[in-house]
């Protein structure tokens, strides 16, 4: 019940605030003693995962073979018998926090390796292998370490040019192609910041629209802890965002050279280059699309939720969210664009002798 | 300057409006300064900022709010940077990419996002979105030619399938679309009246499609392409060694296109990992969360997507190219 008036609570304070960054009637940070991070925080309790049997009509918690009777904490789960669940133990009795999503992850991830794999056996495996590397550098390094103080930004393009490198030597393996990809994906990584960079100073947006990003700035300034300016921390998150699409274009360019020149060992420099311009300019026509999609449907839900503030183009056009909407996008693929010619150049560079 | 309600300053400011319906009159408004200072529209002489204007029905002002900085103008600069830019690289083409991203925003800022908040299934609006967007997107790139038909068919097939894996997933997930940011407030929207109920859930699914889109017309256009060239290469091929093919040849597309989505979704996740952290949540705590498993899933589905799509454009493309010598083998 008393989740119940949590949240019911929580809603009312979220949608009474317009919190769209810049000029506020109200300081955000009133609504965070309700945020369900804080409050798991705020009460530390041992979790535990296990199955829901019933008998006789009576649901009961079974976790390494005993069984607790059942208390629902939390008015969404709905049980019916069989399903795994979260829960704290309380005297005896299982209070039911939140179903245990972890099998149809689990599930997921397996089809999808397999997925791969059955399409593109070795060289698939060596790029979900980096891909899963990438993912514990940037969960499990890069994020410890900018709670230890390091700079956000500048360790996230340190931490993009380590993940390019281990990438695309993964998926380019021997030969040219690979260093070539390098190339081009550094140059990329560091336009893709810069872009990001200029377009946040001049447009005075700084990612405060984001409830994440406001959160941690509250939890930053309460606790005294960094990162010292949550700003920074949305740039970051740009700079990571676009290096995905700026590692994928490069590969895809150095390949196609590094095959052109196989095919026709006599091309000279100036041609080989022309003909990663024009592979190039394939790609990006055709990935100019996939940034923009791929941020809309990332954050669905938030553009539908703020269209209902929005009163007119210069209400959209002026507004934070929609500047920080913007700004992964627009860095994202003007870092892509830039890809092309440095990984062209590489190319035809360490591919040709003359 | 004016100290009022404990940690708040207030200043008086005085603008001149440069645009709209009230464009010459000059105003008064309140800047209401936070002790911190990131929520702050912070004014010198001179500078330009955002105005809210309240106006009754006779068109008489009722009230002026600083809405914050003001953005419009230098993003018409970067929007022309842009276009510059792209113009630089690939020449010609680019006045074609432009005009498909224009289309594509217009048709989701106008379309799709009006016919959500009237109630319209998320995921039929998605899926027409999709139709009308790729569509138009390969008309503008590719030309009107077999292989746009057979790249939009391929597109459009791994769109159905991958809203039926959607809904296997984030069923068994649990997955009710409550939880992702932004949903409490469209729920509070329409408790209040002021919109049609929406399905949380599938709009959860719709966009998982709505991300994977770009990247599946993508792929299904350079399947798409090479099955086309193969044919005109060596027509006496069948539609199953065609398709087979063409798969083989998306495989090597995957390989190099399976980190763009989920950097987007990990990006995008990177404050919320962080918070997660500070707070000292255990990890079988914050997996569990509805809105983290919710992200998860979205960017392993919306990855998927791209897996389907090469089967599904192999497919169409190989029958369209060679359908009608069905079954006769050299």
């Amino acid at each position: 019940m008393l989740f119940k008036i949590r949240n019911i609570l929580f809603c009312v304070l979220v949608a009474a605030s317009s919190a769209f960054a810049d000029s506020w009637s109200e300081k955000p940070d009133i609504d965070f003693y309700a945020h369900p991070l804080v409050e798991d925080a705020e009460d530390p309790q041992e979790y535990r995962s296990g199955r829901i049997t019933m008998e006789n009509g009576v649901f009961a918690f079974a976790v390494s073979g005993k069984k607790y009777p059942v208390d629902i904490y939390n008015y969404r789960v709905k049980l019916s018998g069989g399903e795994r669940v979260l829960c704290v133990i309380e005297d005896g009795r299982a209070g039911v926090l939140d179903y245990d999503r972890r099998g149809p992850i689990a599930l997921l991830i397996f089809l999808f390796a397999t997925g791969v794999i059955a399409l593109k056996a070795a060289s698939g495996a060596r790029a979900l292998a980096a891909l899963s590397f990438a993912m514990f550098l940037v969960f499990g390094i890069y994020v410890p370490a900018i709670l230890k103080g390091a700079p956000p930004v500048a360790s996230a393009i340190l931490l993009c040019s380590v993940i390019a490198l281990v990438t695309l030597y993964a998926v380019g393996g021997r030969g040219a192609k690979a260093p070539a990809a390098f190339a081009g994906a550094l140059f990329g990584i560091l336009s893709a910041a810069l872009v990001a960079y200029v377009f946040l100073a001049v447009l005075k947006t700084r990612g405060f629209s984001d409830e994440q990003i406001q959160l941690l700035n509250y939890l930053a300034r309460a606790l005294k802890i960094p990162p010292s300016d949550a700003g920074s921390v949305f740039l970051a998150g740009i700079v990571i965002a676009a290096s995905g699409v700026i590692m994928d274009v490069a590969i895809t360019i150095s390949s196609s050279l590094s095959s052109i020149q196989s095919v026709n060992s006599a091309i000279t420099r100036k041609n080989l280059f022309r003909r990663g311009m024009n592979i190039g300019g394939d790609v990006i026509a055709s990935m100019s699309g996939s940034l923009l999609f791929a941020y809309a449907g990332g954050a669905l839900f938030l553009i539908v939720s703020r269209s209902f503030f929005t009163y007119s183009a210069s209400f959209l056009l002026n507004a934070e969210w929609f500047a920080a909407l913007i700004a992964g996008i627009f860095a994202g693929t003007c870092g892509m664009i830039l890809t092309v010619p440095v990984t062209a150049f590489a190319a035809a560079f360490l591919l040709t002798k003359q | 300057m004016e100290s009022s309600r404990g940690n708040t300053d207030i200043e008086e400011a005085e603008f001149l409006i440069l645009n709209g319906k009230f464009k010459g009159v000059r105003v008064q408004a309140k800047n209401y300064l936070w002790d911190d200072p990131a929520y702050n529209t912070i004014l010198e002489k001179g500078d330009k900022a955002a105005l809210r204007i309240d106006y009754d029905p006779d068109g008489e002002m009722e009230g002026v709010r600083i809405k914050g900085y003001s953005r419009g103008s230098e993003l018409k600069l970067f929007l022309a940077f842009f276009a510059l830019l792209l113009f630089a690289v690939i020449g010609r083409r680019a006045a074609a990419v432009l005009a498909a991203m224009a289309f594509n925003i217009f048709l989701f800022v106008g379309a799709f996002v009006p016919v959500l908040k009237n109630g319209f299934n998320p995921v039929a609006a998605v899926f027409l979105f999709s139709l009308l967007s790729a569509g138009t997107t390969l008309l503008l790139i590719t030309g009107a030619t077999k292989k746009t038909a057979a790249a939009a068919a391929g597109t459009a097939g791994s769109i159905v399938l991958a809203s039926l894996m959607a809904f296997v997933f984030l069923k068994a997930a649990h997955i009710s679309g409550f939880y992702f940011d932004g949903a409490r407030r469209i729920m509070a929207m329409s408790r209040a009246g002021n919109i049609a109920e929406i399905d949380f859930f599938l709009m959860a699914s719709a966009a998982i499609m709505l991300a994977a889109l770009g990247m599946a017309v993508d792929v299904s256009v350079g399947v798409a392409s090479f099955v086309n060239e193969l044919h005109a290469e060596r027509s006496d091929m069948s539609v199953i060694q065609l398709c087979l093919r063409g798969i083989s040849v998306g495989g090597d597309m995957l390989a190099t296109m399976i980190n763009s989505l989920i950097f987007v979704f990990a990006g995008a996740s990177l404050a919320l990992v962080l918070n997660a952290r500070v707070c000292g949540v255990p990890f079988l705590r914050f997996i569990n969360y509805e809105a983290v498993s919710g992200i998860i899933l979205q960017s392993l589905l919306a990855s998927f997507v791209l897996i389907l799509t090469i089967p599904a454009t192999s497919l169409t493309a190989a029958y369209l190219f060679a359908g009608h010598k069905k079954g006769r083998t050299p």
